[in-house]
């Protein structure tokens, strides 16, 4: 009797849960595609007129559009790539003085910075005036903070792409070095090496593979994260091109308009941008454990 | 175009718009609390909200004053989609707005007025100074209250220029001579300055009367983008971005990293001095061909839940009290409403003896430099192809 | 590469790196009259900090980011559990699972642009309880990914022996499933935590101005070029987490998006 009560609330508790899940994660995603679409087909909003696909000609012949997912798409593969190669470089050159000692607790310090943070700290180290250029114009370096390359609001975004590295930087490295571990990479080298693998060989064949084999889901997720970044770029980033969700801000609330349902081409690109690279990752771990 | 229908319940009905003496509104607004919306971007000024208008407010009126963070576009986007979600009250009972966001406003019909000749202070304003009647060539008509008053200046360290240029060909000359040690920011300062270039383009403020005309605009901007876009590559980054505001543009010069600043207030550079923020051999000036001139003013939202509170507000910032205490440099050093003449004897003496500016020009001076704003949608168009033919360029 | 030759200076230039940001934001909120090219300022005090206590709106700055991170982390790490439950031993589980992702990954500022219209026809807009509810929704997204990977068929084979035993599924929740998932649970309230507690976007456009948390008041300080109060209120922004990191390093390790 017990077990059929159970079943019973078993059953209703999956119902209800799920009907939950659907309204508080699934629900509100597809409102916002749903009137994303509608706005930017004219459908919706103060100033729609019926169907139209002028907004969506309009936003990608103007060339702010792709340019935008582009430098995004840039800032957050050239983010990626050198954190990747930052922990890839700590964790095999470096491991074992990463886990010992108050480094193997200090590394988590810079993880606890937010973004907004980090843009800040960028914008005071590396601008024309920071204090790498004030260091440089100590040792001689350069005279001025003009002769300085500065880094920060630069057109290939230099500085947004250093905020995320100091982000992601130790993560990465925080990640590989409990993946080396979980993987136990150092035995498979040594295995490797006691049947002729010279050291080079075994960590370009083994260790390599299989840390970036591991961490390949987390480093996608973490390319999506930078591309709809916010803080970052609004602090550290240039007026031109603008990333994504800067671009959408702006459209979004500019005095004409007119241009407000571009906000949503925006967004609705961009959604589908973000739910094809979800299925990618979802068919690359089919189980996704 | 924009014509809403206007949502929830007409301005008539709203507490404090219709019939109701000013007795009768102070005493409605005692208690409620106003949600002030404003661009937050300098220190004095948020520091005087803070310690002087929100205790003010709260002692005389019982009013409660909170303030938000936001600004022209951003408030007309925020407007239009509550009107989209047909929004009954506004989340702002009170904003801080310019001319362009004044059109914008009164086009969507989302301001409650007028209200102006309802506040026992604006018998101090006069409102047939063009200055302040007209809010970007159109009448305010009671639908805003004037703040403040300024003129654009421009501002450089003494020490490291001797001779500032005063036309725009001197300035084309000092940029070129001197790479990456000039910019203006992109927002509305550098807007300003922008629009200053226009009527000196234009011959004068007198080509640019009245309503926007497109044929002048394209004519005359065609003028401006190619004079930028000589000069740009001297600018600060080569002239491939440009800061995103006064406050960045005040920054990167007190570093060093430029020569020249702009301030919309023509007494900033005192308080700027005197805060520690700006070098002291710093100097403000206009140009040859003159500036702008402008004011500031406050609007209430036509679905404010508050506005009686958000009236008394109003008549509390045009206090010769608090214009007083905004005039000073050492607070803000903004430029007031007030017609001096129709003040009381006493308050006459005061504000004609404000602490004197040391390092800005007198106002008496640069008065005779002063050019009206031009219709607002100048502005607006320079505000968008700004981005398309200089800084996309 | 590995000998200690090079370890222990290595081990010492990585700690400075390590502890570097925290001390410049130290050291610039100290920091006044700072002109290039000097690389020290003329003059060191801590106004910064005495502005910052006595300006009054800090506490409530506080207080505010305080409430709305342990609303949001509690909520979704409590909602994410049972859920996920739900989602994991069910037969779709791959493509609800992929729904869950959908509000974790997507840019905040996107979804807060796009949803800001129902909330303000629900009356959810501009208050502190739309802001929670829109953190909440990604927080949400982010517990029901973490617990996805939770479930498994021994958790479901206790389940199943406290019904045999005669328990009820509050018996089975509260006395085997939430003891056994204690360290999850932790793990996942502080990310969710920080999710919000890190958030810009969602307050800026959600909140409307009217909701001042922390990060919304040092964005006004960075716009105002007010460098030293800036410094001053990152620091109290980074230490919390600072302390959760050192008090529990696991935790990191699961890839939470409020820090971009």
């Amino acid at each position: 009797m017990k077990i059929s009560v159970s079943r019973f609330w078993k059953n209703r508790g999956t119902t209800l849960g799920l009907a939950f899940f659907l309204l508080f994660a699934v629900a509100p995603i597809v409102w916002c595609l749903g009137y994303a679409l509608a706005y930017s087909f004219g459908l919706a909003g103060l100033l729609s007129a019926g169907w139209t696909t002028k907004y969506w000609t309009q936003a990608i012949t103007s060339g702010e559009l792709p340019r935008s997912f582009l430098f995004s798409a840039w800032v957050a593969l050239a983010a990626i790539f050198l954190s990747g190669v930052t922990a890839l470089g700590l964790v095999l050159g470096f491991r074992r003085s990463l886990q010992r000692g108050a480094i193997s607790s200090l590394i988590y310090l810079p993880m606890a910075l937010s973004g907004l943070v980090a843009a800040f700290l960028v914008s005071r180290w590396l601008s024309g005036a920071g204090l790498f250029s004030r260091l440089a114009c100590a040792f001689g370096f350069v005279r001025d903070p003009q002769h300085f390359p500065s880094l920060v609001n630069d057109s290939l975004g230099w500085g947004i792409i250093a905020a995320h590295w100091l982000l992601a930087a130790p993560f990465f490295t925080v990640m590989m070095l409990q993946i080396y571990e979980t993987e136990k990479i150092g035995s498979l080298r040594q295995l490797a090496t006691s049947l002729g693998a010279s050291r080079w060989q075994s960590l370009r064949r083994v260790a390599v593979p299989v840390l970036l084999q591991r961490s390949s889901t987390n480093l996608l997720l973490y390319f999506i994260f930078v591309l709809g970044s916010f803080e970052i770029p609004l602090v550290v980033g240039p007026q031109n091109p603008l990333v994504i969700s800067m671009l959408t801000r702006r459209k979004f609330g500019l005095f004409d308009l007119a241009q407000k349902p571009e906000a949503f081409v925006i967004s609705v690109v961009y959604t589908a941008l973000v739910l094809f690279f979800l299925l990618f990752i979802f068919r690359k771990a089919p189980a996704h454990e | 175009m924009l014509a809403l229908a206007s949502c929830g319940k007409k301005a008539s009905e709203r507490p404090g718009a219709a019939g109701l003496s000013w007795d009768q509104v102070v005493a409605q607004a005692r208690g409620q609390t106003v949600t002030l919306v404003m661009w937050q971007g300098d220190p004095l000024i948020n520091k005087y909200m803070q310690s002087f208008v929100v205790p003010g407010v709260e002692k005389e009126y019982g009013v409660t004053l909170k303030i938000a963070s936001g600004q022209g576009n951003d408030l007309v986007s925020t407007l239009m989609t509550e009107h989209e979600a047909g929004k009954a009250e506004s989340a702002y009972d009170l904003m801080w707005i310019n001319g362009e966001t004044f059109y914008q406003l009164r086009q969507l019909d989302g301001l409650l007025g007028p209200f102006t000749d309802r506040l026992p202070n604006s018998k101090f304003i006069d409102f047939q100074n063009p200055f302040i009647g007209y809010d970007f060539r159109q009448q305010v008509n009671g639908y805003e209250c004037p703040w403040g008053n300024v003129q654009l200046t421009i501002i450089y360290d003494s020490a490291r220029v001797q001779d500032p240029p005063r036309t725009r060909e001197q300035l084309a000359a000092w940029v070129k001579a001197h790479p990456g040690r000039f910019t203006l920011d992109s927002s509305f300062t550098g807007l300003t300055f922008l629009k200053c270039l226009l009527y000196d383009f234009a011959g004068g403020a007198k080509e640019l009367e009245g309503s926007f005309d497109e044929s002048k605009y394209d004519k005359y901007s065609a003028q401006l983008w190619a004079y930028l876009n000589g000069i740009k590559q001297y600018f600060w980054k080569a002239g491939k971005t440009f800061p995103e505001g006064v406050a960045q543009l005040h920054q990167l010069y007190a570093s060093g990293e430029i020569d020249f600043t702009m301030s919309n207030n023509d007494g900033e550079v005192d308080s700027k001095i005197l805060q520690g923020i700006l070098p002291e051999t710093s100097r403000a000036y206009v140009l040859d061909a003159g500036t702008i001139q402008n004011s500031h003013y406050m609007g209430i939202p036509k679905n404010s839940a508050h506005a009686a509170a958000a009236m008394t507000v109003c008549n509390f910032l045009i206090s010769p009290e608090a214009q007083y205490e905004k005039a000073r440099p050492s607070v803000w050093g903004d430029g007031t409403v007030l017609a001096i003449d129709k003040l009381p004897p006493a308050w006459q003496e005061r504000l004609r003896h404000i602490p004197q500016r040391t390092h800005a020009p007198q106002r008496a001076e640069i008065q005779a430099k002063a050019l009206p704003e031009p219709a607002s949608k100048y502005m607006i168009r320079l505000n968008e192809d700004f981005r398309k033919q200089v800084l996309e360029k | 590469m590995n000998n200690s030759a090079t370890r222990k200076p290595l081990a010492f230039v990585l700690a400075v790196c390590c502890l570097f940001p925290v001390a410049f934001l130290l050291f610039q909120s100290a920091a006044r009259r700072w002109v290039y090219p000097n690389l020290l300022p003329q003059e060191f005090n801590f106004s910064a900090w005495r502005t910052l206590f006595q300006s009054g709106h800090l506490g409530g700055n506080l207080l505010l980011s305080l409430g709305t991170a342990t609303a949001v982390g509690s909520g979704a790490t409590l909602a994410g559990f049972l859920t996920s439950k739900c989602i994991s031993y069910h037969r779709w589980r791959k493509p609800l699972l992929f729904c869950a992702y959908i509000p974790f990954v997507i840019s905040p500022v996107i979804f807060g642009v796009c949803i800001l219209f129902l909330f303000i026809k629900l009356r959810l807009a501009d208050g502190f309880f739309g802001v929670v509810l829109a953190q909440g929704i990604i927080a949400y997204g982010f517990a029901t990914v973490f617990f996805g990977r939770f479930w498994n068929a021994q958790l479901r084979a206790t389940e199943e022996l406290v019904y045999t035993l005669g328990g009820s599924v509050w018996d089975a929740l509260v006395r085997a499933l939430f003891p056994m998932a204690r360290g999850a649970l932790f793990v996942c309230f502080c990310q969710a935590f920080l999710i919000s507690w890190f958030d810009y976007g969602i307050v800026l456009i959600i909140g409307g101005g009217k909701v001042e948390t922390l990060t919304i008041r040092i964005f006004t300080f960075i716009n105002e070029a007010s460098l030293p109060l800036a410094a001053a209120s990152s620091c109290l922004l980074v230490f919390p987490p600072m302390l959760l990191f050192w008090a529990n390093k696991k935790f990191v390790l699961t890839l939470p998006n409020e820090r971009l």
